[in-house]
């Protein structure tokens, strides 16, 4: 009678015991004890160590609990969608010295999983943006002369932090990965990177945006407001499109640059901060300074370090470089499992001039990839821009030198083919003589 | 003829891919919501090794090591090894690879250790997590496997070659 309530209540919470000998034997089990028991062994000629799956290995420690006196606990241990707490401890009878019980621990494991799996998953996401900090350098993805010598430029200017740097290169060419790239390559997290696109914002709203304001500077001005200089200290101020940035302010950011010292609008208080400024554009700020457009004083401060970026058309086999990156990337953002580009694909976006750079890229592949689940992309997958092709063009409305454009069409072949007269000659749909006799025709080298 | 039985445990920092690793060697799938895994759970596999009798391992999927000393170490008892797992896009997780084994072989000293740098297939052939996992292995002097529970990549040779140090030490 007292077995039997003993084993009605333990069925009532789920929990199981049984006693075991002193060969490790099982002596009395309660029923759901035999759902912890590997199905294959027969519980009453296996020993309890071969028996219970958590019990492989655990002799020595079996025999210590009878030795010494000392019980031995398993923490929540998941079994068939509940969890239990395992104790073996010694039992007062000599026939069977141990007792082993799993106790019924789910709600306590609910709980403890519900508060861990937040707490779990903002850790490991912290980690891996500090990883993506840590590891920015990686973020500049391909192989090519053009991309090594980027590389290369960036580890060295990664150390020298009072330089101005400006990048240049056409749209969507990653300029401000770049700025990023050497931001992160010495900053610690905790220093700010901060960005502004100088074209956004009106020119009444850059000053006080950038430089700060005290409270009565201008209607509105109801508080002290701190610029973007100033929450840069410490850290990175990348101005995005630097070549919008009207005269006036110009002068105020080369006076900044000079001296390291700024007064925000409205103040009679100059204040002194530590930054490294890293300015951008896609225009020729040469020609923006012939055509009195950008200060020839602030340019020169400027281009101390000019960085050029590449368009994508010349970083050659590392569009399909990136396309791989942008492929892991969406596959973990939409949660998708695209293996990578059919050979037909490749060959489309090898073909593609990419006149949007990597942003076009990237746009094409997020756009590939919203209506592809699984398998290999291929070319009907990806949608391209129309680009002009030879058979577009048409002759311009004040006509063209003819000798002039083919010898900057062979000077730009031969440029993308780093020199190979082979190449260059592909890309112009030439043979290798053919392209021989045009040089010779126009003395180019 | 019955198989040797033998306890080996999967340790490593939370969220580095334990538990997608036991199911793609054991049921061969593959799911990548993430639950972060209470406690213990063992599964079972048995692997045939040439030459050798089969071994019935039952794999321990243990709790990640979210914190210092909150992992009970009596988990670790009667190992006889333990796969120690890492994300290679995760620095944080390949630095802790060196106390999660102190922390094992604290219990368990003679068991056998094979190092997993999972999720291999989400870094790129020169990611600085590979050439750290790649460098803290060989100053470990352990044998290491870039591994993928989402594609399989080395997953079972990983298991396989723990099983092999396990069943011949030498």
């Amino acid at each position: 009678m007292t077995d039997q309530l003993c084993n009605y209540l333990l069925a009532q919470i789920h929990s199981a015991c049984a006693l075991v000998t002193p060969s490790l034997m099982l002596g009395e089990y309660s029923p759901l004890f035999a759902g912890f028991c590997l199905e294959e062994e027969d519980p009453l000629t296996t020993p309890v160590c071969d028996l219970v799956p958590e019990f492989i290995g655990l002799e020595e420690t079996f025999r210590d609990v009878i030795k010494s006196g000392q019980p031995f606990e398993l923490p929540l241990i998941n079994k068939a969608e509940h969890s239990y707490h395992c104790l073996v401890s010694p039992y007062d009878n000599p026939e069977t010295p141990l007792l082993i019980t799993f106790y019924n621990r789910t709600e306590f494991a609910s709980l403890k999983q519900e508060i861990l799996q937040q707490e779990n998953e903002i850790r490991i996401l912290k980690a891996r943006l500090s990883a993506q900090s840590r590891n920015a350098a990686s973020g500049l993805i391909g192989e090519s002369p053009a991309l090594q010598k980027i590389k290369r430029v960036v580890e060295r200017l990664s150390d020298i932090k009072t330089t101005a740097i400006l990048l240049q290169g056409e749209t969507g060419t990653g300029k401000s990965t770049v700025a990023r790239v050497l931001h992160y390559a010495s900053a610690s997290e905790k220093e700010p990177f901060i960005e502004i696109n100088c074209a956004a914002l009106p020119e009444t709203l850059l000053e006080s945006e950038l430089f700060g304001a005290v409270k009565g500077a201008y209607t509105n001005a109801l508080q002290d407001r701190t610029g973007l200089i100033e929450a840069a200290d410490g850290g990175t101020l990348f101005l995005d499109e630097i070549s919008e940035l009207p005269l006036a302010l110009q002068a105020k950011l080369l006076s900044f640059l000079e001296t390291r010292r700024f007064r925000p609008l409205g103040s009679t208080r100059e204040k002194s901060v530590d930054i490294r400024l890293i300015a951008a554009t896609n225009k020729d700020l040469e020609k923006e300074v012939e055509k009195g457009r950008f200060r020839e004083d602030l340019f020169f401060r400027l281009n101390i370090v000019p960085l050029r970026l590449p368009p994508l058309r010349e970083m050659e086999e590392d569009v399909l470089l990136l396309a791989d990156h942008f492929i892991r990337h969406f596959n973990i953002q939409f949660n998708k499992k695209i293996k990578g580009l059919a050979p037909a694909a490749k060959n489309k976006l090898l073909k593609h001039s990419w006149p949007g750079n990597v942003r076009e890229l990237s746009n094409c592949m997020e756009q590939a990839m919203i209506f592809k689940d699984r398998g290999w992309l291929e070319a009907d997958d990806l949608t391209l821009r129309r680009t002009t092709t030879e058979t577009d063009f048409s002759l311009p409305a004040a006509g063209l030198n003819l000798e002039k454009l083919e010898k900057k069409l062979l000077l730009d072949a031969l440029k993308r083919a780093g020199g190979n007269k082979t190449r260059a000659a592909a890309l112009l749909g030439l043979s290798r003589d053919t392209i021989r006799y045009r040089l010779e025709k126009y003395k180019i080298d | 003829m019955s198989p040797i039985k033998k306890k080996i445990c999967l340790l490593g920092d939370v969220g580095v891919g334990k538990t997608s690793l036991i199911r793609r060697f054991v049921e061969n799938i593959f799911d990548d919501s993430y639950l972060t895994t209470i406690g213990v759970k063992v599964s079972q596999k048995r692997i045939s090794l040439t030459g050798e009798k089969d071994v019935l391992m039952m794999i321990w999927d243990v709790e990640g090591f979210n914190k210092p000393g909150v992992v009970s170490p009596n988990y670790f008892m009667g190992a006889a090894g333990a796969m120690v797992v890492c994300d290679l896009s995760r620095q944080e997780s390949i630095e802790n690879l060196e106390p999660v084994i102190r922390d094992f072989h604290r219990i368990s000293n003679k068991g056998k250790i094979v190092l997993a740098g999972n999720k291999a297939d989400l870094v790129g052939a020169s990611h600085p997590g590979r050439l750290l996992f790649r460098e803290t292995a060989r100053q470990l002097e352990l044998p290491f496997f870039e591994t993928s529970a989402l594609n399989g990549q080395n997953v079972a040779a990983c298991f396989e070659t723990l099983g092999r140090k396990i069943i011949d030490p030498s």
